[in-house]
């Protein structure tokens, strides 16, 4: 009896510590955003409002442009990230890289850069009346139609590094004796890469995609930093005016509202992602079947 | 502290609402400044409540120069401040009120003490008892309740003060706060450029786009002043100069009216001199400014009564070559001769302080008595505040009176921002949602000299999106 009750309870107490964490910070301050966000503050006084603040934020178009802003750049950044990351990744694991200890290390060191001096220091590099290369160039980094690829560059900079060092511990992790097969069968390189490694790494590419899609809607620090040089809408990022809101405004409970609505898309759009390559997988796996029993 | 990243000379920040970088290094350690502060505040907080239930008839006495009431009892306060050598303030009025003692906490600059303040706000511990507070925001924080009437403490001051700055700190019959200092605005010119293109200092708007246009003509490489798209506390200032209204009300009522004719007719003539490249579009305080600064790229810069101890002399370091003076402001009507202001701060007594009396009388004390005011407006290099001081008592002081060597040696204060400080508009006033406002007003003014839009298009976008907000949190706006 005692030792079933303490079999039971033997998970629990291993998820003990996570889970409180996980109570304390997340499903409680998710709670109460829930519960500030039904209230208007107003002359030091709170009223409650019911969806008053959530029928608002509906109509709120510049915060709606702000979710697609980012939903854009989460796609433009997560591709030219991930294709990056993954052809350094390959460019690594192949027979001919030289030093390839060195690289790995150089090509991580940018994630090793906190993102806020990271900013600071491109902030530096964008700025066009000090950098007499831009000015040959005629081009400002800053300017409204390039700063989001601005930011791209800079998100990439940091990051294509550490999804890279995920792709190649997958890599690692692959039995030499597949390659060795491979290679009897008169596999170059490249073909080895194709047919073998990037199969291989499908599981560690989909869960690159949902983090960095992820990272990119909470997209905050680059442009909150390179607002100090040029002129950064609030609603250029959800993040953006959720924080403008909360700290500038002193306006909490619409800010709880936003973080909420911000919250239930990020999760939704997770989800879909996540559906769309599990169904992607089943029908990968099904095609590979049916070859292999053709093959028989 | 924090200033290091993009400029350098500390107090440089002073006035700025958004203190470039600063405000994100310090947004960064908000958490934890916050609790900081509030653990070193509890020496106020609950030792004794008995005390400040003391003069429930008040009596006055003359304590240096101000009539303020007699206060006898201990109190402890604690001040929020970021004036240069603020301590030294404390030192004089502990002289003069050995029972208050004061603890100076400088919890940032701008934007980012207001978020520290909005946050021990919110958490409802670790208040200061005097907060500093630039006028744009004083609505906000009445709004929210933050902030606690002190006008049966010291209503009597209100002559003593510049008109315009009294009407700032007051709301609705109630008075929240002492102002401190001002910043009239005025037009600063490099005489060097002056004589050089024989260019006459212009009285007139439409004189200063002329000379613009002409002055670009003869010296493409240089522009004849800048417009700073990334601050809207000087924009707003522009608008006050030109005498839009945006703003009227108190409590739950207000009018909101940003997009009127003359408001685009002001912005219409910097579009026109962006376009035609006779004037920069321009963060000013980035390290792009600075080095235009210093190769004496402007010929004009539209600053007010802080603008040379706190952007020139720290960021020019070609004083001398450049030569700048400081002129009145161009005028839009010259028949009805109009100023603006752009800066300035407010000692605000807080609602949680348990010593709503001694904050009151420290924060007239320090900004209008005779003892603190030849400090508040002695240069900060010299131990000062480097202060234009909200009480008219200063204008009188030597100090205030004498030649600025940052201005090649004109006494600018005499010459021009005391006449300015007379002409500020004092029917113009902030709303309670100023960072919504200027956020708005720099992005749609941004599409517009991007050529997204027409500036009245701006306007109007800006206009609907603050009466919406405004009326999303329940207050009742007319247009």
């Amino acid at each position: 009896m005692d030792s079933t009750l303490g079999k039971r309870l033997s998970p629990w107490a291993f998820m003990l510590p996570f889970l409180l964490l996980f109570v304390a910070f997340l499903i409680v301050p998710m709670v109460y955003a829930f519960y500030t966000s039904l209230f208007i503050h107003r002359m030091g006084n709170s009223y409650f409002v019911g969806f008053q603040n959530y029928a608002n934020a509906f109509q709120d178009t510049a915060f709606w442009g702000s979710v697609l802003n980012v939903i854009k750049y989460a796609i433009i950044q997560g591709v030219i990230m991930l294709a990056l990351s993954l052809a350094l990744a390959l460019l690594l694991d192949t027979r001919y890289a030289k030093f390839k200890a060195f690289f790995r290390l150089v090509y991580f060191l940018p994630y090793a850069v906190p993102g806020v001096f990271a900013s600071i220091m491109w902030g530096f590099l964008y700025s066009k009346p000090l950098d007499p290369l831009l000015q040959m160039l005629h081009f400002d980094p800053l300017a409204s139609g390039a700063f989001l690829y601005s930011i791209v560059n800079i998100a990439t900079w940091e990051w294509a590094g550490y999804n890279m060092t995920l792709y190649a511990a997958s890599l690692t992790g692959v039995s030499n004796e597949l390659y060795e097969a491979a290679r009897m069968d008169g596999c170059n390189e490249w073909q080895l890469a194709w047919y073998i490694k990037i199969p291989l790494l499908r599981p560690t590419i989909v869960m690159t995609i949902v983090l960095s899609f992820i990272g990119s809607m909470q997209l905050f620090n680059e442009p909150f930093l390179l607002e100090a040089l040029t002129p950064v809408s609030q609603t250029f990022a959800p993040n953006l005016d959720i924080y403008n809101m909360a700290f500038s405004l002193t306006n909490l409970p619409y800010a709880a509202t936003l973080s909420v609505l911000l919250g239930a898309i990020t999760i939704a759009i997770s989800v879909v992602v996540m559906m769309v390559t599990r169904l992607f997988n089943r029908a990968a796996e099904r095609r590979q079947a049916t070859a292999l029993v053709a093959g028989v | 502290m924090y200033g290091w990243i993009f400029m350098d000379g500390g107090i440089g920040v002073k006035y700025r609402r958004i203190a470039l970088l600063s405000s994100i290094v310090g947004a960064v350690s908000v958490t934890l400044v916050g609790c900081g502060d509030a653990s070193s505040n509890t020496g106020n907080s609950g030792s004794s409540s008995a005390q400040m239930e003391g003069s429930t008839t008040p009596k006055t006495n003359s304590v240096a120069g101000l009539s303020l009431p007699k206060y006898t009892q201990k109190a402890t306060l604690t001040w929020w401040a970021w004036v240069p050598n603020a301590q030294a303030e404390v030192n004089i009025f502990e002289k003069y009120y050995p029972n208050i003692k004061v603890k100076l906490v400088n919890a940032g600059a701008g934007a980012t003490e207001y978020q520290k303040f909005s946050t021990v706000v919110q958490a409802g511990s670790g208040i200061p008892d005097v907060v500093m507070l630039e006028f744009d925001m004083m609505p906000q924080y009445i709004s929210t309740g933050s902030l606690q009437n002190i006008s049966s403490y010291v209503g009597n001051l209100k002559g003593k003060f510049s008109p315009w700055t009294w009407s700032q700190v007051s709301s609705g019959g109630g008075v929240y706060g002492i102002p401190e200092d001002t910043g009239p605005m005025g037009l600063f010119y490099q005489k060097s450029v002056f004589e050089k293109y024989h260019l006459a200092v212009p009285t007139t708007w439409s004189q200063f786009e002329q000379e613009a246009m002409q002055f670009h003509k003869k010296d493409p490489k240089q522009y004849f002043s800048y417009f700073s798209d990334t601050d809207g506390q000087w924009m707003f200032g522009l608008l006050w100069q030109a005498g839009v209204i945006p703003f009227q009300g108190s409590g739950n009522n207000w009018k909101v009216d940003i997009d009127t004719p003359q408001a685009v007719k002001v912005f219409s003539m910097w579009q026109n001199l962006v376009k035609d490249g006779a004037v920069q579009n321009i963060s000013d305080f980035t390290p792009a400014w600075e080095k235009n600064l210093n190769n004496g790229m402007y010929a004009t810069a539209i600053g007010s009564a802080w603008f040379d101890s706190e952007a020139l002399v720290p960021y020019d370091h070609n004083l001398a070559q450049h030569k700048w003076n400081a002129a009145l402001i161009p005028q839009w009507t010259p028949g009805n001769v109009m100023d603006g202001d752009w800066g300035g701060s407010v000692q605000a007594v807080t609602k949680a302080s348990k010593y709503p009396e001694a904050a009151a009388i420290f924060a007239a004390f320090v900004n209008a008595s005779s003892a603190e005011l030849p400090h508040d407006v002695a240069p900060p290099k010299d131990g000062g505040g480097g202060l234009f001081p909200a009480a008219t008592a200063g204008f009188t002081l030597a100090k205030f009176k004498a030649k600025n060597p940052a201005l090649d040696n004109q006494p600018a204060n005499v010459d021009v921002f005391e006449k300015e400080s007379s002409r500020v508009n004092p029917k113009f006033q902030w709303s309670p949602w100023s960072s919504y406002v200027f956020n708005e007003l720099q992005t749609e003014i941004g599409n517009a000299f991007a050529g997204k839009e027409t500036v009245a298009q701006a306007l109007t976008k800006v206009q609907e999106q603050v009466v919406n907000y405004a009326r999303s949190q329940g207050y009742n706006v007319s247009t």
